[in-house]
C-alpha cells in the first residue's frame, strides 16, 4: 500500500477525538501506511482533525456511518462504470458486526431489515435507492448493485478488483483469497464479480468490501484537508 | 534445507508461507490437486501437478505447473503432506521410497506413518526419524496446555470441545443454526495418552455454526495439590496468551484483534482463561485458531527431523521468524506484540 506523504509528521498527526466505533480500525490503518492517528477521549459527537489549523470533519455514526462505507464503495465502483452511470438501485447486506467490535446483538438466524437508503446528490443525476439488510455475516459488506444509464460498460481501476468466478460465488471463499493476499482481514478494495448486462441500460454486478475502504478515504481526505486541498466528490 | 508441501488448502497455505519465512529453510515447492483459493492468491509459488487434473486445473487459471508430484519430492530434503485427511499413507511410500524426511499433519491415524509428535512434550522422540505424525490442531493446543502446566504434575485431564463446523473458506459444509454432539469420547483422549507417559485424557466434543475458532473447557487433575504453581507455570509458558479472568470472554472478538493485527488473523498463540477451584484442579477455557496454531509445531518438528538437538533453539528459530512474517510491517511490530499480552 503506498505511503501517503505527510502523516509521518509529527505536526500533521491527525487525532480522533470522543468514541467512534471505528476508531482502532482507523488507527490500525493509519498506522499500516506508516501514520499516526492520536486518539483522544472527549465529550460530544466522535470528530477527526486533520491537522493544525485544518477544518475537523465530523464523524457519523449509527444509519449515518452506514451510509458513508456504502456511499464510498458505491462511488468506486461508478467510478469505473462508462459513461458514469446516472442512477444505482440494489440490496446491501450489511454485517450484523462491526468491524471494531464483536456481534453482540445478533440477528441470529434472523435478518433485518433496516431500511431504505437514498442515493441523492450529484453522483447519480437520476438517484437511487438501496434496501440494507442486516445478517449474521461478519467477513465483508455484500452489495447486489444495478447500475442504470445508457450503453455503460464496466472499466475496473483503481481500488476495485475483479474476482474470478470460483471466488466470487461465496464470501468464504473470496474474503479468505483477499486474507491471502496479505493486506490483513480490512482489505481496502471493492471486490466485485464479473458484471452482467441482464438488461439494455443496466449493469450488475455483486460487490464486496469492508469499512477499510472507506476509511481509507477518509485517512486521505484528512490529509488532504491537512494541505488546504478542497476534495472534489465531497 | 528444502521443504516440500502437499496441499494448499487451509494447513497446506499457512504451512507454505511459514516455510518462506525461515531463514534456514527453502520451499521447493507445493503439490496441488486444484487451482483453489490458496493458489489463486499466490500464483507465482512453483507448484506441482498431483494429478493429470491439477495439470488442467492449474493451466486453466493461468499457471504453468513444475512438474508432478515425483519431480517435487526429488527437489526436496523434507515433505510436510497436508493433504486430505486421512489420505496421507498413499503417499508414505513414494516419500520412504525416494528417502525424503516425511511429516503428516492433521492427526493421521496410520501408525505405520511414523510416531505421533508433539515438539512441547515430545521433540525428542522425532530425531533420527524417517517420518513423523503431527497431532491435530486440538490434540496440539491441548498438548501445549498439559506442557505449560508440566506434564509430569497432570494426572488426568477431562476436556470438551466447541469445534467450529466448517474451515472460513468453506460455506458449503457445517450446520446452519445447531449443535451437534457426540457422547463418544473423541481421538483426542488417546492422542494425549499417547504423547504423555502416564496420563489420562478423555475428550468430547460438538460442532457449532462458527469460523472464529475452537473453544474447549479443560479440567485438568493434577498428582499433589500444586495448582498454584502450575497456573504460575502455564502464564510463562511460550505460545499461551493468558485471558483475564474477570470477566466473560468472546471468541469473535479475540479473533478481531488478530485480524486487525496480523496479515491473515492468524492466532498462533493458545489462549487460556484460568480458575483455580480446588489445590489439585485446573479449570481453563481454552480458545485456539484451528486453522493456523498447528504451524509453530510443525516448523519445530521438521527443525527436529533435520537433526537440531536443542528444542528450545528450534522454538526460538520458529517462533522469531513467524512472528516476522505474519505481523504487519516494522511500524506495527510494536502495536502486534503489545496486543499478544492483552487479549
Amino acid at each position: 500500500m503506498p505511503r501517503p506523504a505527510g502523516l509521518t509528521d509529527p505536526m500533521a498527526s491527525p487525532v480522533l477525538l470522543g468514541d467512534w466505533p471505528l476508531a482502532c480500525v482507523l488507527a490500525e490503518l493509519s498506522a499500516r501506511q506508516g501514520g499516526r492517528l492520536v486518539l483522544r477521549d472527549a465529550v460530544g459527537p466522535a470528530r477527526l482533525e486533520c491537522g493544525r489549523g485544518s477544518p475537523v470533519i465530523q464523524l457519523p455514526g449509527g444509519a449515518g456511518l452506514r451510509q458513508a462505507i456504502i456511499e464510498a464503495a458505491l462511488r468506486s465502483i461508478a467510478r469505473c462504470i462508462e459513461p458514469y452511470p446516472a442512477g444505482v438501485s440494489g440490496t446491501v447486506l450489511v454485517p450484523a458486526a462491526g468491524v471494531c467490535g464483536a456481534a453482540s446483538s445478533g440477528p441470529i438466524d434472523a435478518i433485518r431489515d433496516v431500511g431504505i437508503m437514498r442515493v441523492e446528490g450529484p453522483q447519480f443525476a437520476a438517484g437511487g435507492a438501496l434496501r440494507l439488510l442486516q445478517v449474521q455475516h461478519t467477513r465483508c459488506w455484500v452489495a447486489s448493485l444495478a447500475f442504470a444509464g445508457n450503453d455503460v460498460a464496466f472499466c475496473p481501476t483503481g481500488m476495485l478488483r475483479v474476482l474470478p468466478d470460483p471466488l466470487a460465488a461465496d464470501t468464504a471463499r473470496a474474503t479468505q483469497f483477499m486474507l491471502d493476499l496479505g493486506d490483513g482481514f480490512y482489505w481496502p478494495e471493492v471486490v466485485v464479480g464479473r458484471p452482467e448486462q441482464s438488461q439494455p441500460g443496466r449493469l450488475d454486478l455483486l460487490a464486496m468490501f469492508t469499512e477499510a475502504h472507506y476509511l481509507n478515504q477518509l485517512l486521505a481526505g484528512c490529509l488532504r484537508r491537512s494541505e488546504g486541498e478542497i476534495l472534489p466528490c465531497e | 534445507m528444502r521443504v516440500a508441501v502437499v496441499g494448499m488448502g487451509v494447513i497446506g497455505r499457512r504451512l507454505a508461507a511459514a516455510v518462506s519465512a525461515q531463514p534456514d529453510m527453502t520451499l521447493a515447492g507445493v503439490a496441488v490437486r486444484s487451482a483453489g483459493v490458496g493458489v489463486l492468491a499466490r500464483p507465482l509459488l512453483p507448484y506441482f501437478a498431483s494429478s493429470s487434473q491439477a495439470i488442467e486445473a492449474l493451466r486453466a487459471n493461468g499457471i504453468e505447473p513444475a512438474g508432478d508430484l515425483a519431480a517435487l519430492i526429488g527437489a526436496a530434503d523434507l515433505v510436510i503432506d497436508a493433504g486430505p485427511a486421512a489420505t496421507g499413507a498413499g503417499r508414505f511410500e513414494r516419500y520412504r521410497d525416494a528417502g525424503v524426511l516425511s511429516i503428516f499433519c492433521g492427526g493421521e491415524r496410520d501408525r505405520a506413518l511414523g510416531p505421533l509428535v508433539h515438539p512441547a512434550l515430545n521433540y525428542l522422540r522425532a530425531l533420527g526419524q524417517p517420518s513423523i505424525r503431527l497431532p491435530s490442531c486440538n490434540t496440539t493446543a491441548l498438548g501445549r496446555l498439559i506442557a505449560g502446566l508440566g506434564p509430569s504434575d497432570v494426572a488426568e485431564i477431562r476436556a470438551v470441545l466447541v469445534r467450529c463446523a466448517t474451515d472460513a473458506d468453506k460455506a458449503h459444509k457445517g450446520v446452519t443454526n445447531g449443535t451437534v454432539f457426540d457422547v463418544r469420547p473423541a481421538h483426542h483422549g488417546p492422542d494425549l495418552e499417547s504423547l504423555v507417559q502416564g496420563i489420562r485424557a478423555r475428550v468430547r466434543g460438538a460442532h457449532v455454526p462458527v469460523i472464529c475458532g475452537h473453544v474447549a473447557l479443560v479440567e485438568a487433575r493434577l498428582r499433589t495439590p500444586v495448582a498454584t504453581a502450575a497456573a504460575g507455570r502455564i502464564s510463562r509458558a511460550r505460545r499461551v496468551v493468558l485471558l483475564p479472568q474477570d470477566q466473560p470472554q468472546n471468541t469473535a472478538q479475540i479473533k478481531a484483534r488478530a485480524y486487525r493485527t496480523t496479515r491473515r488473523g492468524d492466532r498462533y498463540e493458545l489462549a487460556v482463561q484460568l480458575a483455580i477451584d480446588d489445590p489439585d484442579t485446573i479449570t481453563a477455557w481454552i480458545s485456539l485458531d484451528n486453522e493456523a496454531i498447528t504451524i509453530p509445531e510443525a516448523i519445530d518438528a521438521m527443525r527436529a527431523l533435520s537433526g537440531i538437538e536443542d528444542a528450545e533453539l528450534a522454538r526460538d528459530l520458529t517462533d522469531a521468524a513467524l512472528l516476522r512474517a505474519s505481523a504487519f510491517p516494522p511500524e506495527q511490530m510494536e502495536v502486534s506484540v503489545a496486543r499478544r499480552h492483552h487479549l
